[in-house]
């Protein structure tokens, strides 16, 4: 049984996570959330994290043309940590994301990546 | 507890809430007629809406489910001596869902449905105490959160064209796109492919398998890129008048509606009054005045197919003064207009004996596609038809401009 309250708690125990939430990217609005955001407000790191998927998403560039090459994640880079936005992809309609927030020195980015992508699929795949 | 907290009869759906939250109420909290939010111990653990797709809808819609499997879940549900088996937990059990697409439904399906259910400022409200929802508590919602929720998404919608009565207008594409490339997202695809000019957003949305709110916010892009038609007593239609007559023979009248709102120099004419409420003033507005974007009534004139012949009527009646006197702006400019002069004016202006489309009718330029009256085939070759003196409409003489004449004449002697 993989909830979505499963699914932050294992997000959690990715090495170096701060905070992980699973994002309406609709509205910017945070359905669940685990750990700390990086504003301290969940809410505030929703709709900020809308924002960018919803930039890589929609403007051309990064939109391929190609059928059903999507957009998979979106990771930002800062000088103290990670911001891992990963898609989540269910046949019913929704705009979902999970965002995972890394700790830079004590996180892997290709360990998270790959862990984030399990996670997602898992959540929604039997 | 509960028993303690009296619901008005009619009242805000969102203080209601609020008080059968602190009440730690449980049961169904029946909004209007469509709407209805379930609560267990204060919290919000289940809610439809008429104008949300439900969750067999959103199941179905996308092949997630077949229709056979959700009918089955439901059986399942309702079985005596299986009370505790919920369609949810029978298709997780079952293999049919995870855990996790249950809840992820759930939970748009919540919010999706609350932000219809609480949306209007005053509703018929009716607590039955101790009723539950087939589907269980799949997850649990604080209310605070769903009221927040739902007036954020309000606001988010007119953040992005101010105008709530294309929420529940007939979705109509315009004819003609007014800019030469057209890019739409894939929703906003979908919604162009199944509107029939029949479709107001919230039916859109139940054919479609899409969450309501989705649908909402990608028609109001649609109407701020001027893809399709404004509601009548939308906004900019009042402004769009004072130039249409002023021009006396318009061809093809240019939809003002094209232009993205706040750019005020395509409504010029700051003599008619704009109905026009800034984002913030809108939330605050909506919640509290009858003509607010929520409550249904309020646009039923504008809106409604029901209400459909006496709209163009009401909706001059209801603009102020010079609204309504540059209101027979468009019917002059037709027939002053050629004899085969554009369809699409003369369909503005003849709107008040087309009863059947009530949004056509206000509307000017954009028509739903093949209402036009068709011209008539004719072969190659073939003679013009003869059409009576009687018949033939001669265009008034034109006065000659003498003051005119002569400057051009003047203009004429000194290129000599």
């Amino acid at each position: 049984m993989s909830g979505i309250d499963d699914c932050l708690r294992q997000a959690m125990t990715i090495p170096g996570a701060i905070g992980a939430s699973v994002v309406d990217y609709t509205t910017g609005f945070a359905l669940a959330w685990a750990g700390n955001a990086p504003t301290g407000d969940p809410e505030a790191s929703a709709a900020g994290s809308s924002d960018v998927i919803h930039a890589a998403i929609n403007r051309a560039p990064f939109a391929s043309t190609r059928p059903n090459d999507l957009v998979e994640d979106v990771v930002i880079t800062t000088h103290g940590g990670y911001h891992l936005l990963r898609m989540i992809r269910t046949d019913f309609d929704s705009r979902l994301l999970l965002y995972v927030w890394l700790d830079r020195h004590e996180g892997n980015l290709a360990v998270a990546q790959r862990r984030i992508r399990i996670l997602a699929d898992d959540l929604v795949a039997a | 507890m509960a028993k303690s907290v009296r619901i008005p009869r009619t009242g805000s759906p969102r203080r209601a809430l609020t008080q059968l939250a602190g009440a730690a109420a449980t049961g169904a909290l029946h909004i209007g007629t469509d709407d209805c939010l379930y609560l267990v111990n204060g919290e919000v653990v289940f809610a439809e809406s008429g104008s949300s797709p439900s969750i067999g809808d959103l199941l179905t819609a996308s092949d997630r489910l077949a229709p056979q499997t959700w009918l089955a879940a439901l059986a399942t549900g309702g079985a005596v001596g299986k009370a505790d088996v919920r369609p949810g937990a029978w298709l997780v059990q079952q293999g049919h869902l995870t855990h996790g697409e249950l809840e992820l439904c759930v939970l748009g399906a919540i919010y999706d449905a609350g932000y219809f259910a609480l949306g209007s400022a005053s509703a018929l409200l009716r607590f039955v105490d101790g009723e539950t929802h087939g589907m269980g508590a799949v997850t649990s919602i604080d209310p605070a959160v769903l009221v927040r929720e739902a007036t954020r998404r309000r606001k988010l919608l007119d953040e992005i064209y101010p105008e709530p009565g294309i929420d529940h207008a007939v979705v109509i594409p315009v004819r003609r796109p007014p800019v030469p490339r057209v890019v739409l997202s894939a929703l906003q695809w979908e919604i162009v492919g199944r509107a029939d000019g029949t479709l107001p957003p919230t039916r859109l949305a139940r054919e479609l398998g899409r969450a309501g709110y989705a649908v909402l916010t990608e028609v109001r892009r649609l109407a701020a890129a001027g893809l399709i038609a404004l509601p009548a007593g939308a906004i900019p239609l009042v402004v769009q008048q004072a130039p249409l007559a002023a021009r006396p023979a318009p061809v093809l009248p240019l939809p003002a509606q094209a232009e993205p709102p706040g750019r005020p120099a395509a409504r010029g004419e700051a003599a008619v009054p704009l109905r026009r409420r800034t984002p913030a003033a809108a939330i605050a507005t909506a919640s509290a005045s009858g003509s607010g974007a929520g409550s249904a009534s309020g646009f039923g004139s504008a809106s409604g197919p029901g209400s459909g012949p006496s709209a163009p009527g009401s909706s001059r009646a209801s603009a102020s003064e010079p609204g309504s006197a540059s209101g027979s702006g468009p019917a002059s400019g037709s027939s002053a207009a050629s004899g085969g002069g554009s369809g699409a004016a003369a369909g503005g202006g003849s709107g008040a004996d087309d009863s059947a489309l009530p949004i056509r009718a206000a509307v000017p330029a954009p028509a739903p596609p093949g209402s036009l009256p068709p011209l008539p085939q004719r072969a190659p070759g073939e003679r013009l038809p003869e059409i009576p003196d009687a018949q033939r409409t001669v265009p008034p003489p034109v006065p000659a401009d003498e003051a005119l004449l002569k400057r051009i004449r003047t203009a004429l002697k000194a290129l000599r």
